[in-house]
């Protein structure tokens, strides 16, 4: 990933509405080259259409989305087999075979790689010379990913690859996605709502909340950032009316008081009512402790890095 | 396969988890000096996590001198150094409080904690060196 190049998407203002819902707010995303980035939002958050905008698979309303620095709707032919898309439940011709889908594939993108589609057919155990259409889901799956992958495209962009995965399937996905963003260094942009899968695998995450990317961040940037203390109080201490401006949420449960808070400069001080507590405890947050307490939580305006 | 286990939990990153699980497998001898370590692409693929963490864990494995890099050849497990005045003050002054005040918190006795530490320091300890370790005999229970 380099700092100094042009983020791959950059989505400014970009609002979408179905009817009177409104679904995307004046959205803003810029998702870095070779990044690796995981899209978190809560179901009906936004994150298909928005997937699906990016990839010019739904004309725009409001706003823009550009893509290796050009509109989305003004991609040349040459920029466009660059990107490859993989909707959730992906459709696929069930009437052909594997083997007739790739003839069918590779004449579309000049890129296409028949050596790296072998050995992702290999990969993933899928049998050439059967129809699509008596595949399993999971295998199903695997066939759009190495048809996403075999054009050895710079961006990837994924809705929901693991959902109903058994965790077999998901590791060989995982592991090909892997490959294709360390090898080829593509950037990857995929929404999960798996957030314990996704968390050793993003360097980026952004959450989606009320039609708006609410946190985009580095997740180690997200980690060395908060931290999570637990205290002892000397006795059941009333929780003050306002936290202090460093806490983000904070939860009692008898003596004990558990704070996710910013690591700040001076160490942070305590409310007076917890000058007696006991430190009892200090470690890492959890990406899915993050997403609680920043997307769905009371500090969601500040939280933004 | 990686030559160290490491299962990977939610809870903390995972480049903590390795770098402490490849530092223990060091340590304790069951990975031994110069013997190969896995490459970035190895460890994303197997522990399926992000190459740049992959790449991190080496360069913090290096840094602490677990690692030696070999050019062309990749990295080994390193010679072991001892360890500077400094690394022993910090150990002694930040992990060994925390372990006195949880054990303070859990009404554990000194005894406790030492026969702990001793029981564990011989579980690692590497086997040519076994020998050499004195571990503490546990005085079973004067009182209790």
């Amino acid at each position: 990933m380099n700092d100094s190049l042009p983020p791959v998407i950059a989505v400014r203002g970009l609002s979408y509405r179905f009817g009177k819902q409104s679904i995307l707010n004046a959205l803003e995303l810029d998702v870095p080259q070779g990044a690796f980035y995981a899209l978190l939002g809560a179901n009906g958050a936004g994150k298909t259409t928005l997937l699906q905008l990016i990839a010019g698979a739904r004309p725009m309303q409001q706003g823009s989305a550009c893509v290796f620095g050009t509109s989305v709707s003004r991609l040349t032919m040459g920029q466009r087999q660059q990107l490859t898309y993989v909707a959730e439940g992906q459709e696929l011709p069930e009437w052909m075979t594997l083997a007739q889908l790739e003839a069918y594939c590779a004449p579309l993108y000049p890129a296409w790689d028949r050596t790296l589609a072998a050995s992702l057919r290999k990969r993933f155990d899928l049998d050439a010379t059967r129809r699509i259409g008596a595949m399993s889901r999971g295998q199903r799956m695997k066939v759009a990913l190495m048809c996403a992958l075999a054009p050895r495209p710079r961006l990837i962009i994924m809705d929901e690859p693991f959902t109903g995965m058994d965790v077999v399937v998901k590791d060989d996905l995982v592991r090909g996605l892997l490959d294709a963003a360390s090898l080829e260094g593509a950037t990857v942009l995929l929404s999960t709502h798996d957030i314990a899968e996704i968390e050793p695998l993003a360097d980026w995450v952004g959450f989606l909340e009320g039609g708006r990317v609410a946190v985009s961040a580095p997740l180690d940037e997200l980690r060395a950032r908060y931290k999570r203390v637990e205290l002892l109080t000397s006795d059941a201490t009333p929780m003050p009316a306002t936290l202090p401006t460093h806490w983000v949420s904070a939860e009692h449960a008898g003596l004990r008081l558990s704070v996710l808070m910013e690591q700040t400069a001076q160490g942070g001080e305590l409310p007076p009512q917890y000058r007696n507590a006991t430190q009892i405890g200090e470690r890492e947050v959890t990406l899915k402790e993050l997403y609680i307490a920043l997307a769905t939580g009371n500090r969601r305006q500040e939280a933004t890095v | 396969m990686l030559p160290f286990i490491v299962t990977l939990t939610s809870g903390e990153s995972p480049f903590r988890q390795i770098v402490y699980a490849a530092t223990k497998a060091v340590v304790s001898g069951e990975l031994p000096e110069g013997s190969p370590f896995p490459s970035v692409r190895e460890l994303s693929q197997a522990l399926k996590i992000n190459p740049n963490t992959a790449h991190k864990v080496v360069a913090e494995l290096t840094r602490t001198g677990m690692l030696d890099v070999m050019p062309g050849l990749g990295t080994v497990v390193a010679r072991r150094r001892k360890a500077s005045a400094a690394e022993r003050r910090d150990l002694l002054s930040r992990e060994v409080e925390q372990l006195v005040v949880e054990a303070m918190r859990l009404g554990m006795t000194q005894m406790d904690v030492l026969n702990g530490v001793s029981a564990r320091w011989a579980e690692l300890s590497v086997p040519s060196s076994a020998m050499h370790s004195a571990v503490v005999a546990a005085p079973t229970g004067r009182n209790a």
